[in-house]
């Protein structure tokens, strides 16, 4: 690519450009927000429903010191999960307005809407407090991403390298050889990261090449060594989807006009393969990058789960399962931000990468 | 080789003239795509016949019989209730391929159309759709499967609902972006020019090049949905009984993988030959329509 | 497999344990779960512990006494015991303890384990005041406390976790975070020095115990949910210890030296809706419980476990082996047939519930193909995530049958009976039954053990073989991984883990 060129491209991609990006990625975070709030609340099972149920006095202060006893919503219109029942919620209509038409119910609070549970927690948000957690009910969550979002995000990087590393150069192989053994073999060799599920790939690593060569540590978290078998866990899967993914991209290059220009002027195969059709790939490998990163750091949860890794991405079904509203919030607000980053890079790239695309 | 086929191919007298006959000529002269089609198929004709195949009932426990390896009476041996294992993944055949293939379908149905009309239509329309989709995309799935799990139960039913509702917006980005990009080519823009409408032009001329994709697209989401659905298994939110997938009898078997190897054996390599054919096939179709 | 030698001489005195999941809290008056009692029980003693043989000992009492009625009791402290920071450990150190676990702004599950003492259920919940709670430390080493109602079993309440002592003055300053490594005072063996949350708690020898020698220089505490993780880390060489280890490993483990299978005082049980249709109907429930052959369950489960038809479990005072509805197909189905269901005929597809996990999972599965095989009736099995699980159990239409588990929390009847009695807060049967009521309480207000065992009989007769609350299916079972280079690593039934004691055989023999 020409200085100039490049030149007329950082041009297109004004710094207004990426500032409208940013901003609208603030309702997009709002919107998440209160969508992923308002289910979880009325979603049943509460984090404090334990197997030895809390005598009643213990369930209505903690119900209190979490706020879980005020309406969800300014307005809502079907029942919460966690409204009082029983002689609680005559009380609880005594003070509180609740309109019933039906199965409808609008309910409001004395307070107005700064009093509902939503509202309490977006200010809450606006100070930067993502609250303590109800299954640990000493730490606050700011403290759980704090520690474990790096090491999600250091394993979610290398797997991401991975990827692209052992992806791009299947690919390209299999586009090379197209239509031969080889190219097939390569597409089954891939099938078989992507045919699996991420426990028993990471089962299989495991056995190999910590129980029998004993290479590497078969879990925990100490040094690089750990790093290994987790990330290509995490990777052999996205890598096939890669891999795949820049066959089709070169394929469908080789075919085209200026392909066989090149060829004809004489350019050598691996050239032609490499500067103009891989480029031809790079568009739909640029779109499903960002969004990859994103699933790669967050999205780990098997992964840090099989491998005992203190990272973020477990949380993301155990704090759900332990209704641990905070905590399910802080991560995905963490993973909301990292996806719409992302997608605004990926846009940039695209627009960098194909020129005719207007943004 | 196919390649050599393909080369010759201006030259064959007897080419059909209608766009699926060419698409199936090709694929017949596509060795990797008729075994893809065969694996494909053959999976589908046991999960049909499952019930007379089997040699055991479904479900049925033998207390006699726990954890046995494979043998004569139970090819691939017996899992810790004492059931049939070869039983097991013939049923549970019915239920991946079911759910597989009708989140699939519904996902790619959905995203196509919502992704197609919003790359199309640009503008407001298309950065409204593009927002509930990014709002959808980061929302996580997690939340949105427990929901429907506890509306709907854990059944097929539920599982299907949910995996394709969180399935639909990857497919929707990835025919939103391939339209974005075609609608900028010169054929499209000669089709405006002579005052086609854009609704023809989409479907007759825009629609038809992102069918590659699509069912590049399709072929994938069908082992993913596969994936995800014995990753929930894994977590406890999958298919529950008696609804058992390959991926629950995955999810049950593989702790105990250096133990008893044919708990996780058998149902993996279900899984792995399955996807290889939806792989194979989605490939040698799309090499069939490209061209 | 790892072996003392292959250790290197500066790992000598290090110990790695892995734990089967998150301790929730540090902080021992809020702790509610098995796992903060496994990491507790290495930061902090209580008045009293229990030995491998649930016999009660002191801790850092040494020693109590009953008044004659058994409703007041001084326990008297050791002399000399200080806090890991070194100040002296006294009577008001449990005094305000066990205030603090009563208090309602403490919120802590487990306040009612002191319900026994005087004016604590009403000050926990709200009724009643902290002055008037019967907990009073009379001088630094005598606590003088008043109950209720007669309760011989109260040395045992004062080993539980929660009991333990903890420190008015880091609690006022700290807030919350008193149970950080830096800012915490600890009465056990050990003292935190790093935590990293879920994944590793660091312990080192705190230097003021007083309660024995301490040989380990370093504990490892990590935290592995996944059992097959922990199962390849010890494996690899890579953890000493294993508690709770994957069910499925266990019959290829079972002949190695490395393998510990023990009791544990835990019941798993099918819990009747004795007030739900079809369950309302005692002949149905009797026919359900008879039908079900206890011993199947072991065999599939395949941890040692131990069918059982009665409630409290072997090891426990009070087991009675003939107690309880007897497997029995022949006359299950002639009680479902006089029940109006001959052959199972017209028996509606009752639905049997149960939680997220492995476990029950297969309990469900065998005992739906048993009931099927045995009275041709169809159970609709299914299951629920945790909290969903126990919020229906509990709630306002609860399932007619559901799998359920009680673990002791202290070595003595009157804690699983107590379960059932009408004004229990964990009774999810919907039983209440004054003569069980009457038994129950009875049974502790006599010092003579052939009659309280009497009682027990008869109250468990009551629950099982005329109300048919439930059908008890299996007593648990522990199985541990442990290195056998392990000395003085002994589990009780309570499932309790005291590292204090433990060394290592090799770093003995080297000396």
């Amino acid at each position: 690519m020409s200085t100039t060129k490049m030149r007329r491209l950082l041009d297109r991609i004004s710094l207004a450009f990426i500032a409208r990006r940013l901003l609208w990625g603030i309702p997009v975070l709002l919107a998440v927000v209160v969508v992923s709030f308002t289910v979880l609340r009325f979603a049943p099972g509460g984090p404090f429903d334990r197997e030895k149920p809390l005598p009643p006095t213990i369930m209505k202060g903690l119900r209190a010191q979490y706020k879980l006893d005020r309406p969800i919503l300014p307005v809502y219109t079907t029942e919460p999960a966690d409204t009082p029942r029983g002689k609680e919620l005559a009380a609880f209509e005594k003070e509180y307005s609740v309109i019933s038409a039906g199965p409808i119910r609008i309910t409001t609070s004395p307070a107005g809407a700064a009093d509902t549970q939503l509202f309490a927690y977006l200010g809450q948000l606006l100070s930067g407090d993502l609250g303590v957690s109800m299954k640990y009910t000493e730490v606050n969550v700011n403290d759980i991403l704090r520690a474990t979002f790096p090491v999600s995000l250091k394993l979610g990087a290398v797997a991401f390298f991975l990827t692209y590393g052992i992806g791009v150069l299947l690919g390209v192989i299999a586009a090379r050889f197209r239509g031969t053994w080889i190219d097939a073999g390569t597409m089954v060799v891939a099938t078989l990261g992507f045919s699996m599920p991420n426990f028993v790939l990471g089962a299989f690593l495991i056995l190999i090449f910590s129980l029998w060569m004993r290479l590497l540590p078969p879990a925990l978290w100490e040094g690089p060594a750990y790093v290994i078998l987790p990330a290509l866990t995490l990777a052999l899967g996205p890598a096939t989807y890669v891999a795949r993914l820049t066959r089709s991209g070169v394929l469908d290059a080789m075919d085209e006009e200026y392909i066989r220009t090149a060829r004809a002027k004489g350019l050598s195969e691996r050239r032609v393969l490499i500067k103009h059709a891989l480029a031809n790939a790079l568009g739909p490998l640029i779109t499903v990058s960002g969004p990859l990163l994103a699933t790669l750091v967050t999205g780990s949860f098997i992964v840090e789960q099989v491998f005992a890794i203190p990272g973020m991405g477990r949380y993301f079904i155990t704090a759900v399962i332990d209704r641990d509203y905070p905590t399910v919030m802080g991560v995905t607000l963490v993973y909301a931000a990292l996806i719409v980053l992302a997608n605004i890079v990926v846009d940039v790239l695209y627009a960098v990468a194909d020129p005719r695309v207007e943004e | 080789m196919t390649t050599a086929v393909r080369d010759t191919t201006p030259a064959e007298p007897t080419l059909p003239t209608t766009f699926w006959g060419r698409v199936w000529y090709r694929l017949r002269r596509d060795r990797f795509a008729m075994t893809g089609m065969f694996i494909v198929a053959g999976a589908a004709l046991l999960a049909l016949l499952a019930p007379l195949i089997a040699p055991y009932g479904e479900g049925i426990q033998d207390p006699g019989a726990l954890l046995q390896g494979p043998s004569v009476a139970h090819p691939f041996g017996t899992d810790q209730l004492g059931r049939d294992l070869f039983s097991r993944v013939l049923f549970g055949a019915r239920v991946s391929m079911v759910v597989a293939l009708l989140t699939s379908v519904i996902a790619v149905a959905l995203g196509t159309a919502l992704g197609a009309v919003s790359g199309w239509l640009g503008g407001r329309i298309d950065n409204i759709l593009m927002r509930i989709v990014d709002v959808l995309y980061s929302f996580p799935d997690l939340l949105l499967i427990i929901i429907i799990s506890v509306l709907v139960g854990q059944g097929v039913f539920g599982i299907t609902l949910s995996l394709s509702l969180v399935s639909w917006v990857t497919v929707a980005r990835v025919v939103r972006g391939e339209v974005l990009s075609i609608k900028q080519r010169p054929f499209v823009e000669a089709a405006r020019a002579m005052g086609y409408p854009g609704s023809m032009i989409l479907v007759r001329h825009v629609l038809p090049h992102t069918v590659g994709p699509v069912i590049v697209t399709l072929t994938f989401r069908i082992p993913a949905v596969i994936l995800a659905e014995s990753t929930l298994s894994f977590i406890g939110l999958g298919l529950q009984p008696p609804a058992s997938s390959w991926g629950v009898l995955a999810s049950h078997g593989w702790s105990a993988m250096t133990f008893y190897p044919h708990l996780i054996l058998f149902p993996s390599l279900a899984i792995f030959i399955t996807i290889l054919g939806f792989n194979l096939l989605g490939d040698g179709l799309r090499d069939a329509m490209s061209k | 497999m790892t072996t003392g030698c292959e250790r290197d001489a500066s790992k000598q005195a290090t110990l790695r344990v892995a734990l089967p999941g998150q301790p929730t809290t540090f902080d021992p008056n809020k702790a509610y779960d098995a796992i903060s009692g496994q990491v507790l029980t290495q930061l902090h003693e209580g008045l009293t512990r229990h030995d491998r043989n649930l016999t009660i000992q002191p801790a850092l009492a040494e020693s109590w006494k009953f008044n004659p009625s058994y409703t007041e009791i001084t326990f008297t402290l050791k002399p000399g015991m200080k806090w890991s920071d070194g100040e002296p450990i006294v009577a008001g150190d449990f005094e305000y303890s066990w205030k603090r676990l009563l208090d309602p702004g403490t919120r802590a599950e487990y306040a009612y384990f002191l319900y026994d003492i005087e004016g604590a259920e009403a000050y926990n919940s709200e009724k009643g005041t902290r002055d008037n709670v019967g907990v009073n430390a009379i001088d630094e080493r005598t606590l003088h406390v008043k109950l209720n109602r007669p309760a011989p079993y109260f040395p045992h309440i004062a080993s539980f976790m929660v009991t333990y002592p903890v420190r008015e003055d880091l609690i006022k300053q700290h807030g919350d975070r008193w149970t950080d490594p830096d800012k915490v005072a600890v009465s056990g063996p050990f003292r935190p020095v790093e935590y990293l949350q879920d994944y590793r708690m660091v312990l080192e020898p705190n230097p003021h115990y007083g309660l024995g020698e301490v040989r380990m220089k370093r504990v490892e505490l990590y935290q592995i949910a996944e059992k097959s993780t922990a199962l390849n880390l010890f494996v690899a060489g890579r953890m000493d210890l294993v508690l709770d280890m994957l069910p499925l490993a266990i019959p290829q483990m079972k002949s190695q030296p490395t393998y510990y299978n023990g009791p544990k005082l835990e019941v798993r049980y099918v819990g009747y809706r004795i007030d739900k249709p079809p369950m309302d109907n005692a002949a149905v429930r009797k026919a359900l419980a008879m039908a079900i052959d206890r011993d199947e369950l072991p065999s599939v489960l395949k941890g040692g476990e131990i069918g059982t038809r009665t409630w409290l479990p072997p090891g426990m005072f009070g087991h009675a082996e003939d107690v309880g509805l007897a497997h029995d197909p022949e006359k299950a189905r002639a009680l479902l047939a006089q029940a109006g269901y001959p052959k199972g005929e017209g028996f509606p597809e009752v639905l049997l519930l149960y939680r997220a996990g492995d476990d029950w999972r297969l309990i469900a599965e065998n005992l739906q193909q048993q009931w099927k095989r045995e009275l041709g009736i169809t159970i609709r099995i299914e299951v629920r995530e945790q909290k969903v699980f126990f919020q229906e159990i509990d709630g306002e239409s609860p399932p007619p049958m559901h799998l359920a588990r009680w673990v002791a929390d202290f070595p003595d009847p009157e804690n699983f009976m107590g379960l059932f009695k009408s004004n229990s807060g964990n009774n999810s049967l919907g039983i209440k039954s004054e003569g069980f009521d009457q038994r129950v309480d009875r049974a502790v207000q006599t010092d003579d053990r052939g009659q309280r065992k009497n009682l027990y009989d008869e109250a468990q007769r009551v629950l099982l073989e005329e109300e048919v609350a439930m059908a008890p299916l299996y007593v648990n079972a522990q199985n541990h991984l442990r290195d056998p280079n392990l000395g003085g690593l002994e589990f009780n039934a309570m499932g309790d883990l005291f590292l204090g004691p433990v060394y290592w055989k090799s770093e003995e023999a080297s000396r």
